[in-house]
Order: structure tokens, then sequence, then C-alpha cells
């Protein structure tokens, strides 16, 4: 049914600069773990050959499901990161890509401290795959030409 | 300047044709590439009519074309400043030393040899005593938009600092 | 601002007299021009040495985009600095205006006027628009976008509804001491009417205060101040509400939320959060003063991180925290409160070894502490000591992936007083051993036309963790992980430190996903997995409960999980679904479903409706909405598209467990182009027969500021795909 092993693609960057993060960032960090590790992460742009800068990186957390006495019993958690590539002087390379993933998790007040864990396991499996799906885009950039 | 209606008043011509003196008028017509000069007072025109209105007084009007405007050159009592104009027709009244501009009349007034101030218009009055310029606009009937009165202000030296 | 004098100034009129080097008077449709200022009159002097321009007749002046006119003028070109009376004004940037007995300006930057009027609809008399502000004084400053109006009166649609001895708005950028627009609650149940007026202290640049006095018709007056500071390396905001005597109540109550943070150059980094309320009803009436998500639960949280060079070279972080609660009790709902961490101490570590093992270690001592627990509450407070350890070696090749993985957890603790089966100390440490492995295949497939990129990746994960006995231990910090794709592939069915699931069982599942290659944006995307046990489950997650393990019921459970469907789509345009069942196949019933349909043809339309079961536990149905309900009349020439339109906005939860409304929002949003109406209702149960309702009104003057309170961040929270009107992109808040 025309489905092949997916090929190999490298990501043909060694130097790439993580910009428009805010210091301490969870979606940086998830980047890091996620770029291969022959790709060094540069502060400054300049020593960069390709720089990724995120327009919007931004964890939402709203209450969908509470019970009459004001007990959550639902939160939706909501991770988007908006980014375009640009090159070491800052002109971007293509458009800007927005990756969202959203998943609802289950809460009681009285498992506050167990559903904290949980949702920091939650949060961090949603940014290893926005994150995958930006190294998968980085390589696809190498084809297209810088 | 002032200094130049104490001068004489000397009228050339290309001399191609000849002078024509009308005695009871008291006029005379010069013809060709004509130039009026007292003191730095300068006119140049195809054709001249110079009248003696009153002994030592003279009053002339100087008649140019579009292609050849008649033009009028002196210098101001400021210091290196020289006032350049053109029109198709310059009358210069010696008695209350005031110059006529009229029709497309341009004046542009140099500093230090550099083209500084600029005006156009219909009708440009020179009066020397009050040392004031008066601009005008053609006559209803003429195209207003070409002969309305433009002034272009260039920014002095000195004066290019505002006032603090 | 760099000003253009080399620029040459041209004055056309139908007659001009000029005395040589000063004065030239211009008379007949005069017209003064300068880089972009231009000037028109029919009588004007212009001073050749002061390059000043008089306007003796009533005058225009324009200047990129901004408009004056006058009875009469001067100007300074060069400066552009003047003086125009008896003016009407608009300005480009905010598209306001108004009128003014007299009115100085510096180019387009700033304006001062006098007697003056200012309004951003666009209405031959100032007077007549919807909304006016007049002010004795009237300053506008463009560089800061910071307007200052002294002896000021509002009026909106003729009614005059404000008047301040110093009104600034929008304090933006270089800000200034003075009135803050009020904010007005017309009506609510708990409080009736309630108005604030906000004063605003620009102490320094990096730190000001807000004392906001209110008036509450039912409980009398109140203060809140706001605190904040940035400094180099620390900032912090911190918050009080202090009411002094309550009428219905007869008590003095209030609140607290400090929010603190900061960091060192040694890499130590320090964050505190603090919620405090007075009474356990504190979350009924004044829910807008603490920021909690979690209303009846408030976090007292202060943590330290300090990162080490440890001698391996490996990094190690240091961790310390105190974690308390202050949970507000009702008496038909009452909240069993967590454990508190009084404190955590704790040492972390991650690092890759040669041969590309990879390691992580956390030690981490703890006293858990119950604070204010009921009568009946048996749990123990206790001391415990841990250390977690994994050993993990990732294979990835493009094509698949292989990642054997093994890891301890063991614990030891000290309970004050005696466990289930009598002891007050305990250790034990269970090992676990699992793989993860996987393929990736891809191919190019097209759906609805559309060319798509398909991804299918089966998956397979094999846990081993034998079974030693917790059944006495104490659930300090344990819960049950909800059944989704992501903990179906974990080794532990529990969260936290104290419970590991002994398991001997195989996940297998495939995740399917279609994708714009061009794009890059996600379609659709489906997944299935299940469980297959080796071997019965002792520690099931029905045992667990606040206290520990409940006793093991003996019956043979299932040795077939549950199974997983999950899915998104956005292939259908304008629609998106979501679907989540876990569906239990012994007793031929769904456990846990999400079912949520979202239609989006447009910039504010928007219907979305959500359905979501946890049995047992809750049964929500969500409707929101985003509708416009009437144009008034064709989109305006001036170009505000939607001059004159109503919307209706709202969003109702309903639980059919209570057969009551949980949460409910309805209101109604008018933009009439120069301002924006919005009246919302809310109401939010806060007993089985009990709510709080509550009508908030807001008026945003487009070029001035909001007034009243936002109910912006009610309806953007709580409506799924809520756009704001006048807001191009979707604006979006870092919450933590």
């Amino acid at each position: 049914c025309g489905f092949q092993l997916r090929q190999p693609t490298e990501v043909p960057f060694e130097r790439i600069a993580l910009s428009g993060f805010a210091p301490r960032s969870a979606m940086a960090e998830a980047l890091r773990r996620e770029l291969p590790a022959r790709v060094r992460i540069v502060d400054a742009a300049a020593q960069s050959e390709v720089q990724l800068v995120a327009d919007e990186d931004v964890l939402h957390r709203t209450v969908v499901a509470s019970t009459a006495a004001g007990q959550v019993r639902e939160f939706r958690l909501r991770v988007r990161l908006r980014f375009h590539f640009a090159n070491p002087a800052g002109e971007a390379l293509g458009g800007v890509t927005e990756l969202e993933q959203m998943r609802d998790l289950s809460y009681s007040e009285t498992a506050a401290l167990g559903k904290e864990v949980e949702e920091a396991a939650l949060l961090r499996e949603m940014r290893a795959d926005i994150a995958r799906q930006v190294v998968r885009r980085l390589a696809a950039l190498g084809q297209t030409g810088r | 300047e002032r200094a130049d209606r104490t001068k004489p008043l000397v009228v050339e011509s290309d001399g191609k044709k000849a002078a024509s003196v009308d005695l009871s008028k008291r006029t005379t017509t010069v013809v060709g590439n004509v130039v009026i000069t007292q003191g730095t007072l300068q006119i140049k025109a195809d054709k001249v009519d110079v009248r003696e209105d009153a002994p030592g007084r003279f009053s002339a009007t100087a008649l140019g074309s579009a292609a050849q405007p008649a033009t009028f050159r002196q210098k101001r009592d400021r210091v290196d400043e020289v006032i350049e104009a053109q029109a198709l027709r310059i009358e210069y009244d010696g008695g209350a030393d005031r110059i006529r501009l009229v029709g497309e009349a341009r004046m542009r007034i140099l500093r230090a040899g550099q083209p500084a101030d600029e005006a156009t218009a219909a009708v440009i009055v020179y009066d020397q005593p009050g040392d004031t310029l008066t601009f005008e606009g053609g006559s209803p009937g003429s195209s207003a938009a070409a002969s309305r009165p433009r002034l272009v202000f260039v920014p002095r030296a000195e004066s290019t600092e505002a006032p603090r | 601002m760099r000003i253009d004098t080399a620029d040459t100034i041209t004055l056309e009129a139908d007659r001009i007299e000029t005395q040589l080097d000063d004065l030239s008077v211009a008379r007949g449709s005069v017209d003064l021009r300068q880089g972009s200022l231009r000037l028109t009159t029919d009588l004007l002097e212009f001073s050749t040495r002061q390059r000043r321009a008089w306007a003796r007749a009533p005058v225009r002046i324009e200047q990129q985009g901004n408009l004056l006119e006058g009875r009469s003028a001067s100007v300074q070109i060069d400066s552009r600095e003047g003086q125009i009376d008896a003016a009407r004004y608009r300005i480009a940037r905010t598209g306001g205006g108004g009128a003014a007995r007299q009115l100085s300006f510096v180019g387009t930057e700033r304006l001062a006027a006098e007697q003056a009027s200012y309004t951003s609809c666009r209405a031959d008399d100032p007077d007549t628009a919807d909304w006016v502000l007049k002010a004795d004084k009237l300053s506008l400053d463009f560089e800061h976008n910071d307007g200052r109006a002294e002896g000021a009166s509002l009026r909106f649609l003729g009614v005059p509804i404000l008047a301040l001895p110093v009104l600034s708005f929008p304090a933006t950028g270089e800000r200034k001491s003075g009135w803050l627009p009020p904010t007005i609650y017309p009506f609510d149940s708990r409080n009736g009417f309630e108005l604030e007026t906000p004063y605003y202290f620009n102490l320094a640049p990096d730190h000001d205060l807000t004392l906001t006095p209110g008036l509450l018709t039912r409980r009398g007056l109140s203060l809140t101040g706001e605190y904040r500071y940035l400094w180099t390396q620390d900032e912090g905001r911190l918050k009080a509400h202090w009411l002094p005597n309550d009428r219905t109540t007869g008590r003095s109550r209030g609140g607290a939320d400090i929010d603190l943070q900061g960091e060192r150059a040694s890499g130590l980094h320090y964050q505190l959060d603090l919620q405090h309320a007075s009474d356990d009803n504190y979350w009924k009436d004044f829910s807008r003063v603490l920021p909690s998500l979690t209303p009846r639960l408030l976090a007292q949280d202060v943590r330290a991180t300090q990162p080490l060079q440890s001698w391996l070279g490996v990094p190690l972080q240091a961790y310390a925290r105190v974690l308390g609660w202050r949970t507000l009790q009702v008496l038909e709902a009452p909240i069993l409160p967590p454990y508190q961490r009084l404190p955590q101490l704790g040492l972390m570590g991650q690092g890759e070894t040669l041969g590309g093992l990879n390691w992580s270690t956390q030690m981490e001592v703890n006293h858990f502490l119950l604070r204010n627990r009921a009568s009946g509450d048996t749990r123990t407070d206790g001391e415990r000591a841990h250390l977690l350890g994994a050993l993990w070696w990732p294979q990835d090749l493009a094509w698949g992936w292989f990642t054997p993985r093994m890891a301890i957890n063991a614990a030891s603790y000290r309970t004050e007083q005696a466990m289930s089966d009598g002891r007050t100390r305990a250790h034990r440490a269970i090992p676990t051993l699992s793989l993860d492995a996987g393929l990736r295949f891809e191919r190019a497939t097209a759906l609805f036309g559309r060319a798509l990129q398909q991804t299918l990746e089966p998956r397979l994960h094999y846990v081993r963790t034998p079974w030693r006995n917790q059944d006495a231990l104490p659930n300090f910090d344990s819960s049950v992980n909800d059944f989704n794709e992501v903990s179906i592939y974990q080794d532990n069915g529990f969260s936290g430190v104290d419970f590991v699931t002994d398991v001997h069982q195989v996940t297998l599942g495939a995740g399917s996903r279609w994708f714009d290659p061009v794009g890059g944006g996600e379609l659709l995307r489906l997944g299935l997995a299940q469980r297959y046990l080796f071997k019965d489950q002792r520690i099931t997650p029905e045992r667990l409960g606040a206290s520990g393990l409940s006793a093991e019921t003996g019956v043979a459970a299932s040795r077939f999980s549950d199974v997983l469907l999950f899915g998104s789509s956005t292939v259908v345009p304008q629609w998106r679904f979501d679907v989540n069942l876990q569906y239990n196949t012994d007793r031929q019933r769904t456990t846990r479903s999400i079912l949520a349909a979202r239609w989006n043809p447009g910039d504010f339309k928007t219907l979305s409706a959500t359905y979501r079961f946890a049995r047992e536990l809750s049964e929500q149905v969500e409707l929101g909405w985003q509708w416009p309900i009437y144009q008034r009349e064709a989109p305006r020439a001036d170009g505000s598209a939607c001059g004159g339109t109503l919307y209706g906005v709202g969003r109702i939860n309903f639980s059919r467990r209570d057969a009551r409304v949980t949460e409910g929002l309805a209101g109604l949003e008018y933009d009439a182009g120069c301002w924006i109406g919005r009246v919302v209702a809310e109401r939010v149960s806060t007993g089985t027969s009990e709510a709080t309702t509550r009508l908030m009104v807001q008026l945003e003057l487009i070029g001035l500021s909001r007034l009243g309170p936002s109910p912006l961040k009610v309806l953007k929270d709580n409506i799924p795909g809520y756009r704001m009107l006048r807001d191009d992109g979707a604006a979006s808040t870092t919450s933590p």
C-alpha cells in the first residue's frame, strides 16, 4: 500500500542558534534534546549557520471541567510554537510555521502532587513531539537550499 | 543699489537697425539686443522705448518675446546679493524708481553668486526705495495656474538654526 | 525626530507683498509647504528671518496624516512648533480627534490643548460623537503613547459617565502617576454594585504601585494594593486585597497573591508563589483577586534550584522546595487536602556515557505533613527518602527505534502513626525492565483531493516490574495516570514515587498522521493501542486511594487492557474534530471519552461542542459560541470593517452528574467602530444549590483605554476559538 521505511534525513547544519526564546523556556530545552548530537547549539546568531527564531512560544492551561462546588476535574493543556528559520543575518528563510499540541488531563485537588508530576510528563512528551516536527522541517530546509 | 540713480543711463544695441526718435513724445525706440545700463542696473530686451520724463529722469519699456524674454539685473545694497529677473515686458519708471515685470515674470536672488530665493508670478513690481516686491496673479481670463504668484525660500546659512 | 530644515519652503497665493529680507504678506488661497507640512489659509504673514508663519484667517494644517483646522495659527516652520486657535483636530495614529479652544503642537509627536474634546468616532461635531472626553487641559504624547487629561469628564451616548481631576490613558511607555480608568461591575449576586477606581504611583522606572479603593454596595469599602518591581536579576509582584468590615459577614476579609522570582550568577534560580485567603468562602465572593486555576486549592510554593559541577564533570542539580496548601472547604463538597512538603530536598542529574548509554538519577528527602485535616482523615504524616535511577540505551535509526531501559525505585519511610501493618518504618526497592521499539513508515497520499504525506508508526512497549509489597505504605504523592496515548507507553501506571504497578505486559499500538508536506500543518492524526498482560496485575489503579492501596479484590482482572482510540482532524476545512476514547473490552463500555467538534467558518465566527465522560468522575457537556448577530449598516467608508456589528458570545458547561450548569457565560459584544461595548453575564456554580452570578459591563473606547473590568480574560480563557475583536492574530497569553 505504498508505505516504505523512512529514509534518514540528515540535518545539514553544524551550528544552529535558538533565538526569540524566553530564558529557561521549556520548548527550547525540548529542541536541545531532539536536535541530533552532531548539531551544536551556539548562543550568538553570528556564529550560527542557521537560526531558529521563535515568534510565539506559549503554554495555555485552562480549566475545562469543574464540579458544581468549584473543584477542578479537567485541565486542557495547549502548547503552541510559531517559528521561522533565518540566516545568521536574520533574514527569514521561508514563512512562519505554527505547531500546536493539545491534550486534556483529569485532575483532583487531593491528588495535586501526583497530577503535577503527570502534567510535567505529558508536557515533556507534547514538546518533544513538536520538537521532532521542527527537526524534520530543519532537515527539509537543508534539502531545499539555504 | 540706490547709487545707481546718479549714474548715467547708457543704451546700446547691436546696431543692425537704426534707432528712431519721436520728438513729440520725446521717446527713442531702439531695436535689436538692446542693453540699458545705469550703474549696476542692467536691462536687456529685443526692443526698448526710452522716454525722458524730466531732465535727468528717464523711464523705459523693454519688450522681449516668449522665446527670449526681457531680462533685468541689479545689485542690492546688502553685501553680495544680486537680483535677476525676466519677463515678457519690463517697465522701468526712473522717477518713482520702480520696475514692473509683466507676463511670465520670474525673479531670483543670488547670494554670493549662488541662486537662493526664487519667485514666479504674472506681474512682479520691485519698488526700490521701499525695497519691497509685489507679486500678482494674472487677470482672471488668463490661465490662473501658470501665473499664480509662487515664492520659494531656500534656508539661509545663518537662519537654518531655528530660534531656540 | 529629524526635521528636514534643509527643505525649501514654497509659498503660493493670489497676491504676495514681500519686504525683502523680512516679512511677506500673502493674500487669497494661500498655500505654504515644507516637507510633510502643508498650511492653507486666506491671509498669511511669513518672516524669512524667523522662518515663522502667522495665519490671520481660518487655517488648515496637514502633517503626515494629522489634520488641524482653526480660526488662526502660528507655526515655526523648522521646529514644527505651533499654536492654533478654535481648533478642530484629527490624529492619524489613533484615529482620534476633537475640538479645542487653543491647541499647541510639536510636529506630530506632542499635542497639548485647552478646553479640549477628544474622541475616536468619526463625527462632524465632536459633541455629537458616540463618546467624547472633555478636559480643561489635554496633553497627548505619541512618542511615549501617553495621554493625560486634567479636569476630565467623559460622556457616552450623551450620558456623563465619568469625571476625574486627572486621568491618564493609555499609560504605556513612560508612565505617569494618576487615576486609571475605573472598573465597574453593575451587578454581582454576592457583592451587589461594585466600583473600583485605581490610582497609579509611578515610583521609579523599575518599580510601581497601584492602590485601588473599591466600593461594594453589599459589603462596604475595600482596598487592593499591587506593588511590582523589576530589577536586573529579580522581579516580583505583590498583591493584597483587604475588606476591613464585610457588612454581610461582619468580619474583615482579605486575600494575598505573591509572585517573586530571580536568579544569581551562580545559576541559582528561586521562585515564590504564595496565595492566601482569609476564609473558606473567599473564592465565592472575590474570585477575581486570586488568579489560581484551582479556586479552592491555593498553593504556597517556595522553591530554588542550584546547578552543581560534580566531580565526575557531570552536571548535577540541587533543589529545595517548601510546598504548603490552603484548602477552602465547602461543607457539602469537602476536599481531602493533599500532603504538604515541608521541606523537599533533592539532587538530580542526567547524562550520557560513551557508547550512547544514558543515565538519570534523583535522590530526594521529603517531610510530608497534612494541614488542618478533617476529623475522619486517618492519613499519617511522615518522612520519605527515595532514590530513582534509570539506565537506557536509545538506538534511533530513521526507519525505527529500539530503547531498552532499566530503572530502580527505592524508598524508605518513617511515619508518625503506625502503618496498617503496625510498623512505623518501612523500605522497599522496585526494579523495572522495559523495552520500547517501533518502526516508521511514510508514503505520499491524498485525502479529499489534497496531496498529503502520511506516516504510520507501529509501536511495541514491553514492561516487566516484579510485585513488591506496598499494601501498607502511605500514599504521599502518587496518583493514577490518565489512560492516554502518552501514559499507555509508560512503565508505571502511577505518577509520583510511592507506588509502582507490578506488571508483566506488552502494549501494541499504531499511530498515523496525515500532514501537508509544504505548509507542515498536521491535518489528521489517528491512533489505536491496547495492552496484553502476561500475568495478573496485583497493584492495580483501582486500588490506589488517598491513604494508600485498598485490599486486593482477588478477582482475576482481564488480561487485556482497555482499548485506546485517539484522533484529531482538521481535514475538513473550517472544522476541527477531536476524539479520545478509552473502551473497556471486558465490560464492553467506555471508561473515559472526549468528543469535540469546532466549526470556525471565519473571523469572529465559531461554534464548538465538547462531550467529556469519565466513569464515576465527571460527565460534562460544553457548548461555546461567538457569532455576529446583527450588522447595522455596510462597513463604513473609513475602512472600519465592522462598524456597528453585534456579536453573541458565550459558553455553557453542563454537568450531567450534578444535573446543573456548573459554569455559564453569555455575552453580547457591540463594535461601533470607535468603541466596543461588552456585556457579559457569568454564572459560576459554587455549590449543589448555590451559584454566583455576575454581570460585567465593559466599554472600550478605541484610542482611549478600556473602561471597566476586562471580561476579555474570562472570554479568552473559556471560549474555545474566541478571537478578540480588534485584534488580528489570536492574542495568546503565557500562563504559568
